[in-house]
């Protein structure tokens, strides 16, 4: 979402209640709802944050950058909260489930891969994740894998500003 | 010595990747939240959040190897292995991979080759099977 039309929206929320600007605001978000799908992605508080803003800096960790830089999600929220509860015994503290909205439209526009899909799958990931050695220079803007949880939603940060975050 | 050992498996999709920080030492006098997984081998878990079956998998991993450990050994009397950092996403995590992590650091540490354990893909259950020997 570009700025000029954030800033549209949040003039049109911030209008009198009941009235016309509050009315188109609530109609835009109805629209918006019915043709985007929700995904949730787990999160500290730092990291929260930094989504809300422009997403930078990426973490580069390969634990939690292993296809690149960008935003990591399940979706649905009970594989989210599956993922939390695994991170949380292990003694990371402070994590969030933060559920974010995908217009349909950019999402039939991105270049996506299935990676469970293809015939090789490991040959893939040995290739381009960081975690089995490779490097993240895939050029692919949505991945989907299937995870020990559940199907890992992968959003490359050159398409951040396609993800609406609340 | 400190000494940190990255396992890796990946078989579908997604594998298993852990690292692991453990430590070899002499037997120490005092023998507190430490278990004897062999003759002459102990094992000690300094990490919190751990499940019992996880423990069980990381004293087998040491047991499957336990042999070799003796053979390699360069400390008389007997050793405390002593696991000290455990680092996993649990995307990409099955506890039985602990036993090959430990494995795995113990012949990086005491330097000797370790076997592979056979593992497959169940991709049905979406689950890794391993087969240990002798277990």
């Amino acid at each position: 979402m570009d700025s000029s039309f954030r800033s549209l929206l949040y003039w049109l929320r911030s209008g009198p209640k009941g009235g016309f600007r509050r009315k188109i605001a609530a109609w835009h978000l109805k629209r918006f709802r019915f043709n985007s799908t929700v995904f949730y992605t787990v999160q500290n508080t730092e990291d929260v944050l930094r989504l809300r803003g422009h997403g930078t800096p990426w973490p580069t960790d390969p634990t939690r950058a292993h296809l690149g830089g960008g935003v990591y999600a399940w979706g649905n929220r009970a594989d989210a909260q599956r993922y939390m509860n695994n991170l949380s015994r292990m003694g990371v503290t402070g994590l969030k489930i933060i559920p974010f909205r995908v217009s349909h439209q950019s999402l039939r526009s991105f270049r996506r891969l299935d990676v469970d899909a293809l015939a090789n799958p490991e040959a893939w990931m040995a290739r381009y994740s960081l975690l089995w050695g490779g490097t993240p220079e895939h050029s692919f803007e949505y991945i989907q894998r299937g995870t020990a949880i559940g199907v890992e939603h992968f959003f490359d940060q050159s398409i951040f500003r396609h993800l609406r975050f609340k | 010595m400190l000494c940190t050992y990255h396992y890796r498996l990946i078989k579908a999709s997604w594998g298993i990747a852990v690292d692991i920080a453990a430590e070899a030492e002499p037997l120490p006098p005092v023998l507190e939240n430490i278990k004897k997984v062999d003759k002459d081998l102990w094992l000690g878990i300094d990490i919190d959040g751990l499940s019992h079956s996880e423990h069980e998998y990381l004293a087998l991993g040491l047991r499957l190897v336990a042999e070799e450990i003796r053979k390699a050994k360069q400390i008389s009397g007997p050793i405390l292995v002593r696991v000290l950092d455990l680092r996993f996403n649990p995307s990409d995590y099955q506890p039985e991979g602990l036993s090959g992590a430990i494995a795995g650091w113990a012949g990086q540490a005491f330097g000797f080759a370790v076997s592979d354990i056979p593992v497959t893909f169940d991709k049905q259950n979406n689950r890794y099977i391993f087969q240990f020997k002798g277990a």
